[in-house]
């Protein structure tokens, strides 16, 4: 036990000293800032247009004016979530490779293995590690994202919104530690670090960006600007009934959706912070209930990827490499 | 000129015997091949829907997918080349410059009587016509496909079109690759000299379109480009970093020269941004590379 937490303490002290981590945060954080400033902007010129409405109409017709639009405050969070989905899982994926090719390279793996120190000992103790930084790194873009909701985007959050927050903010911890994972199970694995960065960025295109993209093509609804149905002017209710029969379509597209753990981790974030209107102002309960599939896919998922570096890292031979 | 020519050969030789790379440019092919494949299915499922809207009289507008240019199916290869063209040019060029800085085989060149503008010219020219080559595998892919669904060949204007956006295409990647080209001269690992470039990437591909355009970044993966709108932010810094927004430019070019939506003008700017970006590329790469030949490796 106390190999574990040695471990872990140095993958810690290793990350803290390393240029990556503090990279990795301010990139966020930025990001997150610029993302919720650029949200609050685009309310603030809705807000203005809606304003100049109202000005126009005449005293009677006011009390039939359309809707004053309402702030969502932690709607103003969704490209921040995106960069989570997109970049942060990169950088998950950086962090993950130079902790296995830092060990490699300075042959310190070696050094490990030569003392009485149990090999699930290692992994568990980095997995451990790289899970403390992951949850320093998201608890400074919490606090960030917090701080550009209430002073940049000028909302206001209610208990209930905390925690929305901090469950998409769990969801996300488990979806960056899945790549950071994967990135140590493929660096293990892999005898060259450049064919471990190509196999790691091609998954890195194809699960983050291509098949949610093929997903997006492939929905109907997303072909127009303003969507197909809106377009030609066709209800909810004609839509889902139109859309019934095209049941099989809709099940390939969604088919190549679920395989992407990326598609899933935004599905369960946007329906906690209410970015998808459907789930918007739900309690938490029926939105867990709504997305208990995706959920538990998450954690199947990073659950299997943590097994699978398990095997990996038992094999002697795979951990006495050294950098090729 | 021996020396362009052997440097050349090196190039491709070195690149058919590098296995790492392989799997970028086989999941490349595979995707462009397969974009007017999803392209299509995707308008027959709209086409077919808008039939049974009609059928039930709930619109009278038309389709609006009657007489798409038969282009239009290749929209998805732009945003193919935009996200995994674009890493695989950086993967390229990054290993051309780091393979002579592993093998130490920079300092035998030094000791050798090698013009290095013909030895940079012939391993630059090797990458672009390597680069050349899958474009004109994709073309080739997508003019079959085309036919396959279409049952004609495309017209002279419209296969036109297609080899513009081919070249277009080509000398984007050929852009990124000599920026990976620079970071493998330059970094001090073989990590950080794809890493860094990808990072620049990702900020060019999504954070700066995201100032300029106040666009959502996933909004970024479709193939048509995001419209500049006033942010709020001071016009000229927008101004400034417009240039930046080189995905955003292709894509204007490519959604002009596949016709996929004429609402979006081609703008003079996208034209240059983009032009000026690949000439500045390729040459200050050629400049660069031979001021930074032999730099050691620092792992």
């Amino acid at each position: 036990m106390t190999n574990l937490f040695v471990i872990a303490r140095k993958e810690l002290r290793d990350a803290l000293r390393s240029k990556q981590i503090l990279l990795l945060v301010t990139f966020l954080c930025v990001a997150i800032l610029v993302s919720v400033w650029v949200a609050a902007s685009a309310f603030a010129v809705k807000m203005n247009d809606y304003n100049t409405y109202l000005a126009a109409l005449s005293p009677q017709l006011k009390a039939q004016a359309l809707a004053r639009p309402q702030l969502f405050p932690l709607t103003l969070l969704k490209s921040g979530i995106e960069y989570l989905e997109m970049i942060g899982a990169l950088f998950a994926f950086i962090i993950g490779f130079t902790s296995v090719s830092r060990e490699r390279s300075r042959g310190t793996s070696l050094l490990l293995l030569s003392r009485p120190i149990r090999k699930q000992d290692i992994i568990f103790g980095k997995i451990l590690g790289l899970s403390i930084i992951w949850a320093g790194v998201l608890a400074s873009v919490f606090i960030t994202s917090l701080g550009a909701i209430l002073l940049i985007g000028h909302g206001q959050l209610h208990l209930i919104d905390y925690l929305r927050l901090l469950i998409a903010f769990f969801a996300a911890g488990v979806y960056l530690l899945f790549w950071t994972i994967f990135a140590v199970a493929i660096t293990s694995r892999m005898r060259e670090f450049s064919s471990a960065i190509l196999v790691g960025i091609t998954s890195w295109l194809i699960v983050v960006l291509i098949l949610p993209q093929i997903g997006d093509t492939m929905d109907p609804d997303n072909q127009i600007p303003g969507g197909l149905f809106g377009s030609l002017g066709i209800i909810k209710s004609n839509e889902i009934s139109i859309l019934s029969h095209f049941h099989s379509f809709d099940v390939i597209r969604n088919g190549i959706e679920v395989t992407s753990i990326t598609k899933l981790f935004e599905r369960v974030a946007f329906a906690f912070l209410g970015v998808k209107d459907k789930y918007n102002q739900l309690s938490l309960a029926s939105v867990a209930t709504a997305l208990g599939t995706s959920i538990i896919a998450i954690l199947v998922l990073t659950f299997a990827i943590g097994f699978v570096t398990l095997m990996i890292s038992n094999n002697e031979q795979t951990l006495r490499r050294r950098s090729s | 000129m021996n020396t362009l020519r052997a440097s050349f050969r090196h190039e491709i030789i070195s690149n058919a015997r590098s296995r790492s790379p392989q799997l970028i440019v086989v999941v490349f092919l595979l995707l462009t091949s397969l974009s007017s494949l999803i392209g299509w299915l995707t308008v027959r499922n709209v086409t077919k829907i808008y039939s049974d809207i009609v059928k039930l009289g709930l619109t009278k507008a038309p389709n609006p997918f009657q007489n798409v240019p038969p282009l239009y199916y290749m929209r998805n290869s732009v945003i193919y080349i935009v996200l995994v063209g674009s890493l695989m040019a950086i993967v390229l060029g990054a290993q051309a410059s780091l393979r002579d800085r592993k093998s130490s085989a920079d300092s035998l060149i030094r000791t050798r009587n090698v013009k290095f503008l013909q030895r940079n010219l012939g391993q630059l020219g090797a990458i672009g016509a390597i680069l050349a080559g899958l474009e004109i595998a994709i073309l080739v892919s997508s003019l079959g496909t085309m036919w396959l669904i279409e049952g004609v060949f495309l017209d002279t204007y419209s296969l036109l079109r297609l080899l513009m956006f081919g070249l277009i295409s080509w000398l984007l990647m050929l852009g990124v690759a000599c920026v990976g080209l620079v970071a493998g001269l330059f970094a001090k690992s073989e990590e950080s000299a794809l890493l860094y470039p990808i990072i620049g990437w990702a900020v060019i591909t999504f954070t700066i379109p995201q100032i300029i355009t106040s666009a959502h970044p996933i909004a970024f993966l479709n193939p048509t480009p995001a419209i500049p709108v006033g942010t709020g932010l001071v016009q000229s810094t927008v101004d400034l970093i417009s240039p930046l927004m080189l995905m955003e430019h292709f894509k204007s070019i490519s959604n002009s020269l596949l016709s996929i939506d004429s609402n979006i003008p081609l703008t003079k700017e996208s034209v240059l941004s983009f032009s000026f970006f690949v000439l500045i590329a390729v040459a200050g790469t050629l400049v660069v590379s031979i001021q930074a030949f032999g730099r050691k490796l620092n792992d």
